[in-house]
């Protein structure tokens, strides 16, 4: 079997059975939509009819089914809470986490290869610190942290940049790269480190290979050997790691969302589970399963493509 | 022929050249002359002076219309109410209703209505649509405190183009609330208002649009009553993700005013001078520490005792509250009739008492559980101190934190091991409906287990009292057990505190602590 097909069937079983997982936890959480929408003040009985009046007195194998057989036909179904459909909610908040994403992934690469080469190739002592120091500094700053710091530093004290909001980008594209930058930035920040440090010492190691030397022992320059054999043979676990990075920004950004008052997908899971909000709650965190089983395909779709050995095995086996 | 990618990385990468490099995207950053989302949203306030923006860490919630504290941000904009409260009386003063009056025995209340309010819709108002939003308030999945009281009405009738009649078997002592906590809804709209799709209302703003999680746009009602008002065209609610986010977008200069902020956060921002702090009128929430007297050791009055001596409600006060609001023993406010201005200091801090009681009851060194809600900073902070005093008092704390709906699930099924903090608002309006209508008090089941049957005749007493002499005798008696058996601890109230742009002004609060920008204005 094709080595694609093979890794698109395992990935539809493991949705199967994180949809089960998510379904399970959500429901065996204290706590209800019921009780959040009845309020503080409310008696049990108040409480139960709303229960009822969501169908949350039906048994939990019935509404797994119910909610599973409108998953496959495309019915998202409606927010307990917002009493909206879902997919309009996410609709409305998909475009502020692309354009986090996007932002994000062109940071990570940029300053993630930025760093894994300059790391691997400098002879000079001074370059090795100064990217160490950086490299050091971005690992350990988590976003929290960093975005704290730089709404500080450029929204409060040098104004020039907003602390929070967002545009949409057909609008405006200039002032909306303006509020997506620290953002970008902090949730970029420490993934572009482990890139960096995982593409050097890969670097370095095939660097030691044959036919790198045979490569240099021919005349090829210094910089054609590092991008044309070294970089595209080192690339594996670098990719392997953006792809888990990337595939963590669609409902992980949370913390950047909520202090740069980003309204995306992760702040909205997040109060779908404070809430208990099932229904929305149980299809964001399928999709975010979804969309992280997706990158790993592609991922590996990127090193097959790279590296044939890997096809190659794959039809042998 | 050598090419750069032929050169040595040291050579293109020096000192020098970094240094360079700095520099010049450094002053290309000063230099910037294309549009600053930074610097247009700092002179957002001097293009357009009649559009405010009010910052809020609590989204729009339409399916809690009808819950009094819940949309503060945005109900008095919306909605109007028959009636407001002064807050120094605590009398409920005209507002849509423009008079009521008891029959003799105080069963049958006529309500006169204005003749010139429009819902946003364009239809006029009328008193079928005020029988409906109190009919509202008795649906079992409003969530409505004041649904307490009016499950006690027998019967509404229209009973002229501007009046209704509303009939209850025994007198109430705290109707009146019903007209100040009861929004006027549009019955012929009301099936769209719980997903925000149509939102309609009599207030001085109309609803333009709501992205859940981010912003709520409204406009100027041009038709509102009160003529000339409002005098602002627009408003715009901005929500935020969290309470960090809301103070650096008033001092960004993002927003006009930070609503409902942590007290810290707004004395913080006073300090710096840029800001002005405002109050509501009312102490808002009453914060307490909450007893389960079903839970040993704590149905022991003695020990409960013992913990509301140990109690530094100063200190907490100072601290947890920022010097905003105010300590006291009593849940309500000392102002009502009948209630002792000396009730307030009932309980003064004195962990040698509170030892004492404890040696007394045998349970010296017990373990005293106790839960807060994990996203309510003003609790954790309250909580930290109460830890401090009831361990220096002789009990052995054991404190938890839990997610906000776990904590609202265990608290409505009032199966709380021990002790919790938390607090809760309309106490400072009259007793009756608080009694009826907020879960630590309500005599049907209330979240701390006491179903003593002198504790409900003391409370039925305050709601159906007929006379001042009555209501009066009956505040006396209710405040004196709630005191003496120290189920429902309180430490202090605190007003709903905010922060706003010295160019803001005529910012006021209802009856019900929602924000009024009837009168607001920029300058």
């Amino acid at each position: 079997m094709p080595y694609l097909a093979k890794r698109l069937l395992v990935a539809i079983g493991v949705l199967f059975i994180a949809s089960i997982a998510i379904f399970m936890l959500l429901h065996l959480a204290s706590g209800n939509p019921a009780t959040v929408l009845a309020g503080p003040d409310a008696s049990a009985a108040q409480v139960a009819a709303v229960a009822r009046q969501l169908h949350l007195d039906q048994p939990l194998p019935l509404q797994y089914w119910h909610w599973l057989s409108g998953l496959l036909t495309g019915n998202l179904g409606q927010s307990y809470v917002l009493k909206r459909p879902i997919g309009a909610l996410i609709a409305q908040r998909l475009g502020s986490t692309v354009q986090l994403m996007i932002g994000a992934t062109v940071l990570m690469c940029v300053g993630g290869f930025a760093f894994g080469v300059v790391a691997a190739e400098t002879h000079s002592r001074f370059v090795r610190w100064l990217v160490d120091l950086i490299s050091a500094a971005a690992l350990s700053a988590p976003p929290f942290v960093s975005a704290v710091i730089f709404i500080f530093v450029f929204a409060i004290s040098w104004r020039v940049l907003p602390a929070s909001g967002q545009l949409n980008f057909l609008n405006n594209p200039w002032l909306s790269l303006q509020y997506l930058v620290m953002p970008s930035v902090a949730a970029a920040l420490p993934a572009s480190a482990v890139v960096g440090r995982l593409l050097a010492t890969e670097m370095r190691r095939v660097r030691q290979d044959e036919f790198v030397r045979t490569a240099i022992a021919k005349g090829a320059g210094r910089w054609r050997v590092v991008l044309r054999h070294v970089l595209p043979n080192a690339l594996g676990p670098a990719l392997v790691e953006l792809g888990i990075r990337i595939g963590e920004l669609f409902a992980g950004a949370v913390v950047v969302e909520s202090l740069f008052t980003r309204s995306g997908i992760g702040s909205l899971l997040v109060s779908a589970v404070e809430d208990r909000d099932y229904m929305l709650a149980d299809d964001l965190l399928l999709m975010s399963v979804a969309f992280a089983i997706m990158m790993q395909l592609l991922t590996e779709a990127g090193m097959a493509r790279i590296d044939r050995r890997l096809l190659l095995e794959s039809t042998l086996t | 022929m050598r090419t750069p990618l032929d050169l040595p990385l040291e050579t293109l990468l020096t000192r020098r050249t970094m240094l360079k490099a700095a520099a010049v995207g450094g002053i290309a950053l000063l230099l910037d002359g294309c549009a600053s989302a930074a610097s247009s949203s700092s002179s957002n306030g001097a293009k357009a002076r009649r559009s405010m923006t009010l910052g809020t860490v609590t989204d729009f919630a339409p399916t809690e219309i009808l819950r009094a504290g819940v949309n503060t941000t945005t109900l008095s904009l919306i909605f109007d109410t028959l009636a407001d409260v002064d807050l120094t009386t605590v009398q409920p003063t005209p507002m849509i209703a423009t008079s009521w009056v008891w029959n003799s025995d105080k069963t049958e209340l006529t309500v006169n209505l204005r003749d010139d309010v429009y819902f946003h819709s364009g239809r006029k108002l009328g008193p079928e649509d005020a029988i409906y939003s109190i009919k509202a308030t008795q649906s079992s999945t409003a969530g409505a405190q004041i649904g307490g009281t009016t499950d006690l009405i027998t019967a509404m009738r229209v009973t002229g183009p501007n009046q209704f009649k509303i009939t209850v078997s025994e007198p109430i002592s705290s109707f009146a609330n019903v007209l100040v906590l009861t929004p006027l809804i549009d019955r012929k709209t009301f099936s769209g208002l719980a997903s925000g799709k149509q939102v309609v209302g009599t207030g001085p703003f109309r609803f333009e649009s709501w992205v859940p999680g981010s912003s709520i746009s409204l406009r100027r009602n041009d038709r509102y009553w009160q003529h000339g008002l409002p005098r602002l065209d627009s408003v715009k609610v901005r929500v935020f993700g969290s309470e960090q986010s809301l103070v650096a977008a008033i001092r960004d200069n993002e927003i006009d005013l930070a609503w409902n902020l942590v007290p810290s956060d707004a004395a913080l921002l006073k300090r710096g001078g840029k800001f002005a702090s405002l109050t509501t009128g009312a102490a808002v929430s009453e914060w307490y520490v909450g007893v389960n007297v079903k839970s040993k050791p704590f149905d022991d009055v003695r020990i409960r005792q013992a913990i509301a001596y140990a109690l530094d409600r100063e200190r907490i006060v100072k601290q947890a509250f920022a010097s905003y609001g105010a300590a006291s023993c009593l849940p309500w406010s000392t102002s009502l009739p009948g209630v002792a201005a000396a009730d307030a200091t009932h309980y003064p801090y004195d962990p040698d008492k509170a030892k004492a009681l404890l040696r007394e009851a045998g349970a010296s060194g017990v373990t005293a559980p106790i839960l807060t809600n994990s996203t309510n900073t003003i609790a954790e902070a309250i909580l930290n101190i109460v830890q401090y005093n009831l361990t220096a008092a002789g009990f052995k704390v054991k404190a938890s934190q839990v997610q906000a709906t776990t904590f609202q699930n265990q608290l409505q099924a009032a199966s709380i091991d021990g002790l919790w903090i938390n607090d809760v608002g309309q106490t400072y309006l009259s007793l009756g409906t608080v009694l009826l209508g907020n879960a630590p008090f309500k005599i049907t089941k209330n979240t701390s287990n006491v179903t003593d049957p002198e504790y409900v005749s003391l409370a039925k007493r305050v709601i159906y009292a007929s006379t001042a002499a009555q209501e009066a005798s009956a505040n006396r008696g209710l405040s004196a057990y709630v005191l003496d058996q120290a189920f429902h601890i309180t430490v202090g109230s605190i007003p709903t505190v905010s922060a706003a742009a010295t160019s803001l002004s005529g910012v006021q609060t209802s009856g019900g602590g929602a924000i009024e920008l009837t009168g607001a204005k920029l300058t």
